[in-house]
């Protein structure tokens, strides 16, 4: 992984345009989930291992965790190692945990570390 | 043109909202309704204010709009955060169709002693084990239940 480059107002832009897609989708999702005639989510609590160390990069991923699709951050350890997440969809806990690490994790350390 | 796509924002930005609140009212536990509170509502008060931008289409307007949104996606993730992890604290049930609880052992959870507070929504408690709201651990004369297959809490010592 390269180091991260806060400076680089590209990378920003470029997270922040992933950011407003993911939270359109998670919108979409959390309406469906309200308007389905039986509500039929399996949600629960997951721990995600974070990479990201700094308080802000861990502040910013927990930020876009809450506003992305399915998933509230509740906690973070004292270590800033992990990371817990209420999921809408928890039935597959390494999936919540993948999709976070690649959508939202790895461009938010391109600016943050 | 204009008027219209504001006025088409604004409907949709309020028919959002709206699906929001009965995601509030219907969702049944305390995390569930978080999901609807934040991601709807922000959606939901984001294109009202576009639209609004659009309405008023000056430069003042927009930088407003500009505003608020970002003010909107700081602090509403926060409030979240807090009032999960406070919910989590306080002893909100989790639904007991929920996978699993990570954080069992990791926060301290206290017992809600409200025995009107009901974790399921009526037309399902049929198909799904009751809410586990007794079962929670020091509550006080909770009735005994057997633990559901999916109920992440109920096998927790």
């Amino acid at each position: 992984m390269s180091q991260p480059r806060p400076w680089n107002l590209f990378a920003w832009l470029w997270l922040a345009l992933l950011f407003l897609r993911e939270l359109l989708f998670s919108a979409v999702d959390v309406m469906r989930a309200t308007l389905s005639r039986r509500i039929e989510v399996r949600p629960g609590i997951v721990a995600v291992p974070l990479r990201l160390r700094s308080a802000a990069g861990v502040t910013l991923l927990a930020d876009m965790v809450t506003l992305t699709p399915g998933t509230t951050a509740l906690h973070v350890s004292r270590d800033r190692r992990t990371l817990y997440v209420h999921a809408m969809d928890a039935a597959d806990p390494d999936a919540v945990r993948r999709s976070i690490a690649e959508r939202l994790e790895a461009p938010a350390m391109r600016v943050l570390r | 043109m204009t008027e219209a796509l504001a006025a088409l924002l604004l409907v949709l930005g309020a028919a959002i909202a709206l699906i929001a609140a009965i995601g509030v009212a219907r969702l049944p536990d305390a995390f569930l309704r978080m999901h609807a509170a934040t991601k709807a509502g922000v959606v939901g008060a984001g294109l009202i204010l576009i639209g609004a931008g659009l309405a008023f289409g000056s430069g003042e307007a927009w930088l407003r709009v500009g505003l608020i949104v970002l003010f909107l996606l700081v602090t509403v993730p926060l409030s979240s955060h807090a009032l999960g992890r406070a919910a989590y604290i306080g002893g909100a049930p989790l639904w007991a169709g929920s996978a699993e609880d990570a954080l069992a052992g990791v926060l301290p959870r206290h017992a809600i002693d409200d025995e009107t507070a009901s974790a399921v929504p009526v037309q399902q408690a049929a198909a799904i084990p009751a809410p586990a709201i007794g079962s929670m651990p020091g509550a006080p004369d909770g009735p005994a239940r057997p633990a559901g297959p999916g109920d992440a809490r109920g096998a927790a010592p």
